[in-house]
C-alpha cells in the first residue's frame, strides 16, 4: 500500500529495521496523545485518518499503543519513517504547538539508523547519508525537481583535443582515470557529490555543512594533488592541465544529470570557458563571501574586463633557484 | 675546560669542587636565578651544567627548552631528584651529559668527568671539521616496509622531525585546554597522513617529534609525505583545526641509522642520526619551513630538486630548504 502520490521514492531509501520499528512506535506512545500524533502525522500525509486506518470506530477511544504502531506502519510503507523521526527529534528538542513534550528512545533510534548508514545532521536537522558507509547522488535525501542551494565545482581538462590527438588513447583514458581518482577523492571527502565526469572534465556538488568551504578546500587540494601527479606520476610528454570554477546558487535537484538544466550550472560553466585560465580556480563573489578568511586569504581578485566580480587561487612558489 | 655549575645547593655544588683541583679545569658556580644573564656573558667553550632539583615542573621544562633552544650551546643536566623521565630526549634535544640521583649519591669520579668533558671537547671539533660522509657508505636498507623489520637491529630510515612552531607563545597566550586540542590534533594529522604513507610516529612530546619511515636503499618515499604536508599547510589550518591560533610547523627529513626499538621503549637509545635531526629541528630550522639533508636530496625524485634551495650547512650537514608555496 503506497498512502503517499509523490515521486519520492528515493528519497530515504533505507532497509528499515523491525527493531526501529519497535522503538519509534514506543517514542510516539509514550510521549503523545492520539490527537498529536495525528497533527503529526498530517505533516507527512495530509488527510490521515486513524480511525479509518486502523479499523477502531469513530465513537471509540484508540489505546496509544494501537494508534502509533498503525501511524509507525503507515510511514514505514510510505518511506517516509525518516522524516518522521526529524520530526521527532524536533519536537523533543523544541517543543510542538507550544507544549513540550519528552520523546523516549530517541537516542536508540538514532544508533539504529546509523546501522544502517545515516547520520544525523543536527545543522540541517535531518538523517542523511554516512559517507562512510554510502554515497548517492542525493546524499539520501533531497528529493526530485525540488529547489536547494548548492555550490557547484566545475573542473574541465586544457587541450583536450590536443592530448587526445598526441597520445594514444590506453594512456590518455588512463591519466583520466587518474584525474578522476582525485577529483572524486577531494570532492567526496567533504561530503560532496561528483555528479557527473565526462571525457575532459566534470562537475561536483556539495549541499550540505559548510559547503562552499568544502568546494574551495577539495577545488584548491584538486590543483595540489595535480602538480604532484604531473612531476611524479604523469605518464604524458605534457603535464595536464586543468581549469576550475566554484560557483553557488540555486538548483533544481535531479537524479538524471542529463536533466539538469538551470542557470547556476549555466554560469559556472561560463565562469569556468571564459574566465579561468589553465592552473587556476575561481571563485564567484557569492561563494568568496562565504568562505572562511583562512581561505579567502589565499585568492586574489580577478580582472575579468566585465562587472563581474571572479576571484582566483593559483599555486605560486617563492623565487629562488636551487 | 672551563666549566660553569648553575646550582642553589652547596651539596651539588660541592660535587664539582674537586674538578677545580686537577688541572686543565676550571670551574665556577652560579645561582639558578641568573642562568639566562650569564649564559649570555659566557663563551661558547665553556660547559655548563644546569642543577634542576628547585625548578617546579613548568620551570623545568621551560629551562630545558631555553637550553635547547640556545645555538652552540654545550650543556648538562644535573637531575637529583630524578625528574626527567625520558633521559634519551634530553640528548636529542642538544644535551651532552647527564648527572642523575644515582651518579650524585656515588659521587662523580674525575676521570669519569675527564671522560664527559673529553666527549664534548671532541664532538665540538668534530663539528668544525666534519666533512659529509655519505651514508650509502654505511647503508642498512630497512626495506620498503615494516616487515622486516625487528625490534634491537640497526638500520637505515628516513627520520622525519616535526614540530609545531612558537609553541612557547602558546603558553603565554593559550589556556591549557586550547593547549591540549591543539597539540592532539597536530599530533593526529601527523599520524594519520604519515601512517597512511608508512611512517610511524617513533618518539612524540607535547608539541612534535620524530617519525621513522622505512628506507629501501632506492629512494626516499618520505619526501613526498612532507612536501604534501607544505603544500596543503594552509588547507589543514583551515579545515583540521580546531580553533583559529597561529599555525606553522617545521619539518627536517634526514637518512640515518639506528637501532630500532618499539615506540615507548627508546628511552635509553643512543643514535648519532637522531642527535642530529633534533639539533638540526631544534636548532638550525626556521619556523614554517621543511629541510632535507644533502643524503636525503640524493634519494628524492629528480622533477622534485629544483623546489629545493641550498640552506647552508649544520654541525657538518648540507642543508637544503623547500621553497616555499605562497
Amino acid at each position: 500500500m503506497k498512502l503517499r502520490l509523490d515521486d519520492s521514492e528515493e528519497y530515504y531509501d533505507m532497509r528499515v529495521s523491525g527493531w526501529l520499528v519497535h522503538l519509534t512506535t514506543r517514542a510516539l506512545a509514550e510521549s503523545m496523545d492520539i490527537r498529536t500524533m495525528t497533527h503529526l502525522v498530517r505533516k507527512m500525509l495530509p488527510n490521515y485518518d486513524i480511525y479509518k486506518r486502523t479499523g477502531f470506530p469513530s465513537n471509540i477511544a484508540i489505546p496509544n499503543k494501537n494508534a502509533a504502531q498503525q501511524i509507525v506502519s503507515d510511514l514505514k510503507q510510505s518511506a517516509l519513517l525518516l522524516p518522521f523521526i526529524n520530526l521527532l527529534i524536533e519536537i523533543g528538542d523544541t517543543g510542538f504547538m507550544g507544549r513540550r513534550y519528552k520523546v523516549p528512545h530517541l537516542r536508540e533510534i538514532v544508533a539504529e539508523i546509523s546501522k544502517a548508514g545515516f547520520v544525523y545532521d543536527s545543522e540541517f536537522k535531518l538523517f542523511v547519508e554516512d559517507p562512510f558507509v554510502r554515497k548517492t547522488s542525493n546524499w539520501g535525501v533531497l528529493r526530485e525537481s525540488e529547489e536547494y542551494i548548492f555550490t557547484l565545482l566545475r573542473l574541465d581538462i586544457v587541450g583536450n583535443s590536443d592530448l587526445v590527438r598526441k597520445h594514444s588513447q590506453e594512456l590518455v583514458q588512463s591519466t583520466y582515470t587518474d584525474l578522476r581518482i582525485i577529483v572524486q577523492s577531494a570532492v567526496e571527502k567533504r561530503n560532496g557529490r561528483l555528479w557527473n565526469w565526462e571525457g575532459d572534465g566534470g562537475l561536483g556538488a556539495f549541499y550540505f555543512s559548510q559547503k562552499n568551504n568544502a568546494a574551495a578546500l577539495s577545488a584548491i587540494e584538486i590543483t595540489h594533488e595535480l602538480f604532484i601527479y604531473n612531476h611524479l606520476f604523469c605518464k604524458l610528454e605534457v603535464p595536464v592541465r586543468v581549469r576550475i570554477a566554484v560557483h553557488s546558487g540555486h538548483c533544481q535537484f535531479r537524479h538524471k544529470f542529463e536533466e539538469f538544466n538551470n542557470d547556476t550550472l549555466k554560469q559556472t560553466i561560463e565562469m569556468e570557458s571564459k574566465y579561468t585560465p589553465p592552473d587556476t580556480v575561481t571563485f564567484s563573489s557569492n561563494v568568496y563571501t562565504m568562505l572562511d578568511s583562512h581561505i579567502a586569504e589565499q585568492l586574489t581578485p580577478l580582472k575579468t574586463g566585465q562587472q563581474l566580480m571572479l576571484y582566483s587561487y593559483a599555486l605560486r612558489w617563492e623565487e629562488g633557484q636551487s | 675546560m672551563n666549566i660553569a655549575v648553575f646550582s642553589d645547593s652547596k651539596q651539588i655544588a660541592s660535587s664539582f669542587t674537586h674538578l677545580q683541583e686537577k688541572k686543565g679545569f676550571t670551574l665556577s658556580v652560579y645561582p639558578c636565578d641568573t642562568l639566562k644573564s650569564r649564559i649570555k656573558e659566557l663563551e661558547k667553550s665553556v660547559f655548563i651544567y644546569v642543577d634542576l632539583s628547585l625548578y617546579e615542573e613548568g620551570e623545568r621544562v621551560r629551562t630545558l627548552r631555553y637550553l635547547a633552544g640556545r645555538k652552540g650551546l654545550h650543556y648538562g643536566i644535573v637531575d637529583p631528584k630524578g625528574a626527567i623521565k625520558d633521559v634519551a630526549l634530553l640528548f636529542f634535544s642538544g644535551a651532552s651529559d647527564y648527572i642523575g640521583k644515582e651518579l650524585l649519591r656515588e659521587g662523580m669520579s674525575t676521570a669519569r668527568m675527564k671522560k664527559a668533558l673529553l666527549t664534548v671537547q671532541k664532538q665540538l671539533a668534530e663539528t668544525k671539521d666534519r666533512a659529509l660522509t655519505p651514508v650509502s657508505s654505511a647503508l642498512i636498507p630497512s626495506g620498503k616496509s615494516w616487515k622486516e623489520i625487528k625490534s634491537g637491529k640497526e638500520y637505515t630510515f628516513s627520520l622525519m622531525f616535526i614540530e609545531l612552531d612558537h609553541h612557547g607563545e602558546f603558553r603565554k597566550n593559550l589556556g591549557e585546554d586550547l593547549i591540549n586540542a591543539v597539540t592532539s590534533s597536530f599530533k593526529k594529522l601527523v599520524e594519520k597522513r604519515m601512517v597512511m604513507d608508512g611512517g610511524r610516529i617513533w618518539i612524540w612530546n607535547d608539541f612534535g617529534g620524530l617519525i621513522l619511515f622505512p628506507f629501501d636503499g632506492v629512494e626516499c618515499a618520505a619526501v613526498l609525505s612532507c612536501f604534501r604536508l607544505m603544500l596543503n599547510r594552509k588547507l589543514i589550518h583551515a579545515e583540521e583545526l580546531p580553533c583559529r591560533v597561529p599555525f606553522s610547523f617545521r619539518i627536517v627529513l634526514h637518512i640515518g641509522n639506528t637501532v630500532y626499538r618499539q615506540k615507548g621503549k627508546t628511552g635509553t637509545l643512543v643514535s648519532d642520526s637522531i642527535n642530529s635531526i633534533y639539533h638540526l629541528g631544534k636548532k638550525f630550522a626556521r619556523p614554517g619551513n621543511f629541510y632535507i639533508t644533502k643524503e636525503v636530496f640524493r634519494y628524492i625524485p629528480e622533477k622534485l630538486k629544483p623546489y629545493f634551495l641550498s640552506a647552508g650547512e649544520y654541525e657538518g650537514f648540507a642543508v637544503l630548504r623547500m621553497k616555499l608555496p605562497l
